[in-house]
């Protein structure tokens, strides 16, 4: 729990749950790593571009809440609900993930290829 | 060779296409079954389905995607950050983002030339490098050069104009195709109308910007009573480069933050992370005691004064600028005359408090200066920007409407990305330069093939 967190829980006698109804949940996630490993996947050169423009404020900063690029603990139980689902969260965006993961010009395949680089693995369906 | 569903049915048709692959479903395998892409802005308010999403290379092929699509409307976008409606169209949304990084530079005037679908958040370390630095920026750098200028984006200081009035010089891609170069020499009629333009009259592909030398920020951040910083603002955007106050909903206390120009060489760098836990925390509170005004108040103003921290930061300009929001949101945002701001702040967070409004985002409330810029919130005086906001996933209509009329009391300005309801016919009265701006318009793009519905709304324009 964030300090912060843990601060507010203890402040909150009244209501100390309802405190919490809605924080930090960004999508199931599990433990974050210590450190992220490197992904697995190389990006080509245009799609390095949109990683850095777009991906990389949220994905390459810690404690963002969104699940650090590389970071294959942290990606597997989204890549769990398959990808069907992590597309569907892509294009409409999902809780702090902005639609189209902010690119305005990607494609389906893009969006897969970005993911498959982020969490280190290959996307089923 | 693959295809795409749109080759496969525009090649053979959609009977044809269906026979040659087995019926629709061989039809989606052999296209690999691309989705239907909605664009969809940041907070998901927006939404369209356009004909296609063009990101051009560079500004030839840009000239050529304009020229070939005629009859068609042409919508720019940036990083898709506006909460107006300013980008949805059935016809194309053209993406510069592939336009992006430093083009060139001048030591001597503090001038540099950048391609205007570089993100704000990547030029702060080019900029550095070469001893340059943004004077100001908003407090999120997600935008894009482009999109930034085309709203009249502003940080905050009572001493310091939107990222529009930095501006000495673009280049502006026109309806006609046609490559224009302009600045306060040349097509200075065209240059003051682009500084701020709503991306109506063409598409701009770089930028020239007035800098300053680099330099390094201190911000200290503080709880106080919402009404002790009120009376006391003058002396505070007196004494401060950057000062503002976000004023927490339902309570009485607001946050100040003060950032001010430093020689400090030690760097402590900010907090990492982003906002969701505070703003989770006014959500928790506010689900949990909305139906008990005194104890959530009550609540509110001891957590935020006894109970949250918020450290100082000493680095570079553009580090402690900006800040990373992984909380989504609509937004209101309305200019009102400086002297007014605090006035129309107090009324704000009173409607709020007396009619117990759902909603938990602390308000903004921030200075700029004026500016000579036709279409600009700020054009012709000092102004206070007061914001209002509306978590993404909460109905904010209601909400707004019934703060949007403050502002109009105080004689504000809605911010043009931000969500109000304004016509032309409400809106020409606040803007004495309007038609200036509807001229040079109209000689650009007689055709308003720049034009969505919004557009043709707030310039008066029939379809």
């Amino acid at each position: 729990m964030h300090p912060f967190l843990r601060i507010i829980f203890l402040a909150c006698p009244l209501g100390a749950a309802a405190c919490l109804t809605a924080c930090g949940d960004h999508g199931p996630a599990g433990p974050p790593s210590a450190a992220a490993p490197p992904a697995a996947a190389v990006l080509s050169p245009e799609l390095q571009a949109v990683y850095d423009r777009s991906c990389k404020n949220c994905h390459a900063v810690p404690a963002s809440g969104a699940p650090r690029a590389g970071d294959a603990r942290a990606w597997a139980p989204r890549i769990a609900q398959g990808a069907d689902i992590l597309i569907e969260h892509t294009f409409s965006g999902y809780k702090s993930m902005p639609p189209l993961g902010a690119c305005m010009d990607c494609n389906e395949k893009q969006y897969r290829a970005l993911i498959e680089f982020m969490s280190g693995a290959s996307l089923k369906n | 060779m693959q295809f795409t569903r749109r080759e496969l049915i525009r090649t053979f048709g959609v009977a044809g296409a269906l026979g040659a692959f087995g019926g629709l479903p061989g039809l989606l395998r052999a296209a690999d079954r691309e989705r239907i892409v909605v664009w969809r802005n940041w907070s998901g308010g927006q939404s369209c389905i356009p004909a296609d999403r063009p990101a051009p290379a560079n500004e030839e092929e840009l000239a050529a995607l304009i020229r070939g699509s005629a009859g068609r409307v042409i919508r720019p976008v940036g990083s898709g950050h506006s909460f107006s409606p300013l980008v949805p169209t059935e016809g194309t949304i053209v993406s510069v983002a592939k336009m992006s990084g430093l083009i060139s530079h001048d030591n001597a005037s503090l001038q540099a030339e950048f391609w205007a679908g570089t993100p704000v958040s990547q030029m702060g370390g080019p900029l550095k490098e070469i001893g340059q630095a943004l004077p100001n920026m908003a407090d999120i750098d997600y935008q894009t050069l482009a999109g930034a200028i085309a709203t009249s984006t502003h940080g905050t200081g009572a001493k310091y104009g939107s990222y529009s009035s930095q501006v000495v010089g673009l280049r502006l891609v026109t309806a006609a195709g046609e490559i224009l170069d302009c600045d306060a020499h040349v097509h200075p009629e065209v240059f003051n109308a682009a500084r701020v333009s709503l991306g109506a009259l063409g598409i701009v592909s770089r930028v020239r910007l007035q800098n300053r030398n680099a330099f390094r920020l201190r911000s200290k951040n503080w709880v106080q009573d919402t009404e002790e910083l009120l009376e006391d603002m003058p002396r505070l955007i007196r004494e401060n480069d950057h000062f503002e106050i976000n004023s927490l909903l339902h309570s009485d206390v607001s946050v100040a933050s003060a950032l001010n120009e430093t020689q400090e060489t030690q760097t402590k760098p900010k907090e990492g992370g982003g906002d969701a836990d505070k703003v989770n925390m006014l959500e928790g509170v506010h689900t949990r005691y909305r139906n008990s005004p005194r104890i959530q108040a009550t609540l509110l103003n001891f957590i935020a004064r006894h109970l949250v921290s918020f450290p100082d930061a000493v680095d570079d300009s553009f580090k402690v600028f900006a800040n990373v929001r992984d909380v989504r949101f609509n937004e209101m945002e309305y200019e009102v005359p400086a002297e007014a701001g605090p006035a129309c702040l107090r009324e704000v967070l009173k409607k709020i408090r007396d009619q117990n409004l759902n909603s938990f985002i602390p308000t903004e409330f921030r200075y700029v200066k004026g500016d000579d810029i036709p279409l600009s919130m700020f054009q012709g005086r000092d102004t206070c920007a007061i914001s209002v906001h509306q978590y993404y996933d909460l109905d904010y209509h209601n909400f707004f409407a019934q703060i949007e009329p403050i502002f109009w009391k105080y004689d504000g300005r809605p911010h043009w990305g931000k969500l109000h309801t304004l016509n032309a016919r409400l809106l020409e009265p606040l803007y004495p330069k309007w038609k200036d701006f509807l001229a040079v318009r109209e000689a650009l793009d007689p055709g308003g093939r720049f034009l969505n519905a919004h557009l043709r709304s707030v310039f008066g324009v029939r379809g």
